[in-house]
């Protein structure tokens, strides 16, 4: 039976100091900035040592695609022994191209996920568990409801295309508030495609509601550098609560 | 010395890196000539079945490998890889895979199922091989894809279930599939890739 997922998400922005331009990594409050963790590559090695399902490594990035991020993704693939999902300001065929060629396995779209051209073109040359489409959306987004909000998402067509949708309210990154589960239900009815949430996570139980909710995977990253229990703990005690979840290798 | 096949869209950087990794001599080839001596040959993939067999006829690799595995090369298939050990695919019907195994790969179907199946599953090992020394006969491996290859009594030497049965390990004689991703599979993985290296 397929085992749900915990993913570590790191995120990482480009710093000027110590050294000119180099990447960090990052906790994020509302996807801003919040705290300068360290080292992007220190910390896939110790989050893969730590019996994760899978890393999430997303370059924040508003503006246009940074063509030295891919060199971090080949740097961090040396030592990888786990699956990767790469994101950040992928917009054309070309950056995905040169992600994967850096080793990634998925890549995350998420501004351009309307962009058929680009979907198709990773669909057909990669397969669509390599493409990870991600809403990110804040709570004044759903200020004309939660079922007016997803019959748009559906409306942009690109559900068929998608191998995963991963839905993470920004509202609630880095708050520890609990994940926002309300578009679970209706996404799920319109894709075949697993579904991983994200952001807003500060106990187990909030991890345990995510897969209640039907739920494939779940991204932590604050909760990660807050808690004192280790993942192979917080593992553990996920399944004691009736959760179909790795506690070994 | 381990050859690993270069097609575009695969992800034989990751397996480069992953023997690397363990200090075992590899290197990744585009061309037939390159393969005209391997003892030892790789071919990862992920994407679209018809993509992959179409970069082994116009780099004119098919007939190469079918001969280096008729001569005794090891080979082994991963993901894709495994799938074009068969003879086909529902995924591209028109597109041949290498014929090793009498087999077609089929779509994931039904309602309940979500797909791909994607994420870490459970590998029952039916009985004990080479490459498996070390694992347990229940481990667990990290998949990606949205079409399999069917229990086959001959071969399947790992089952996994997702909606069916299907084969997670194939083996005939000198060639092995994985459905699974061996260099993303943490130490289980790195355990069949070392063994692979080993192999005699």
């Amino acid at each position: 039976m397929l085992f749900k997922r915990l993913i570590p998400k790191i995120v990482v922005e480009k710093h000027d100091s110590p050294a000119p331009l180099i990447f960090k990594s990052i906790l994020t409050r509302a996807y801003e900035e919040f705290r300068v963790v360290g080292d992007p590559i220190s910390q896939v090695k110790i989050q893969q040592s730590n019996l994760v399902d899978e890393i999430l490594l997303v370059h924040r990035n508003r503006g246009l695609f940074d063509y030295t991020f891919p060199d971090l993704v080949l740097r961090t693939c040396e030592y990888l022994n786990t699956p990767l999902t790469v994101g950040g300001a992928v917009t054309e065929p070309s950056h995905a191209r040169i992600l994967f060629e850096s080793g990634a396995d998925k890549i995350v779209i998420g501004r351009a996920r309307s962009n058929f051209a680009l979907l198709e073109w990773i669909v057909s040359n990669y397969g669509a568990q390599a493409l990870v489409i991600s809403i990110d959306y804040s709570g004044d987004d759903l200020r004309f409801g939660v079922h007016k909000f997803c019959e748009r998402e559906i409306s942009l067509g690109y559900m068929s295309f998608a191998g995963e949708i991963a839905l993470n309210n920004k509202s609630r990154d880095g708050s520890g508030a609990g994940v926002d589960l309300s578009l679970v239900e209706t996404l799920q009815g319109t894709t075949r495609a697993p579904i991983v949430v994200g952001c807003g996570v500060s106990s187990v139980e909030h991890i345990a509601d995510c897969f209640r909710a039907g739920c494939d995977a779940v991204t932590l990253s604050t909760f990660l550098s807050q808690t004192d229990q280790s993942i192979k703990q917080i593992r553990s005690h996920i399944s004691t609560l009736g959760v179909n979840i790795r506690t070994r290798n | 010395m381990i050859d690993i096949i270069g097609s575009p869209s695969s992800n034989a950087r990751a397996v480069y890196f992953a023997f690397l990794d363990m200090g075992i001599d590899c290197k990744i080839v585009k061309e037939a000539t390159e393969i005209s001596n391997s003892k030892k040959i790789v071919l990862p993939g992920v994407g679209a079945f018809g993509a992959l067999s179409k970069f082994l006829y116009d780099s004119r690799l098919y007939e190469p490998l079918q001969l280096r595995i008729a001569e005794g090369a090891k080979m082994l298939g991963i993901c894709l890889g495994m799938q074009l050990l068969s003879e086909s695919s529902e995924e591209y019907p028109e597109c041949k895979g290498l014929g090793i195994f009498k087999n077609r790969c089929k779509k994931f179907e039904g309602d309940d199922l979500r797909v791909p199946h994607t994420g870490w599953d459970q590998v029952s090992v039916n009985s004990q091989h080479e490459l498996l020394r070390g694992l347990s006969s229940d481990f667990s491996a990290f998949f990606s894809h949205s079409y399999y290859f069917p229990v086959d009594k001959n071969c399947s030497l790992g089952i996994t279930e997702y909606g069916v049965e299907f084969s997670s390990i194939v083996v005939k004689d000198n060639v092995v599939g994985l459905q699974f991703h061996p260099e993303r599979s943490q130490s289980n993985g790195r355990k069949i890739l070392s063994n692979f290296a080993d192999w005699k």
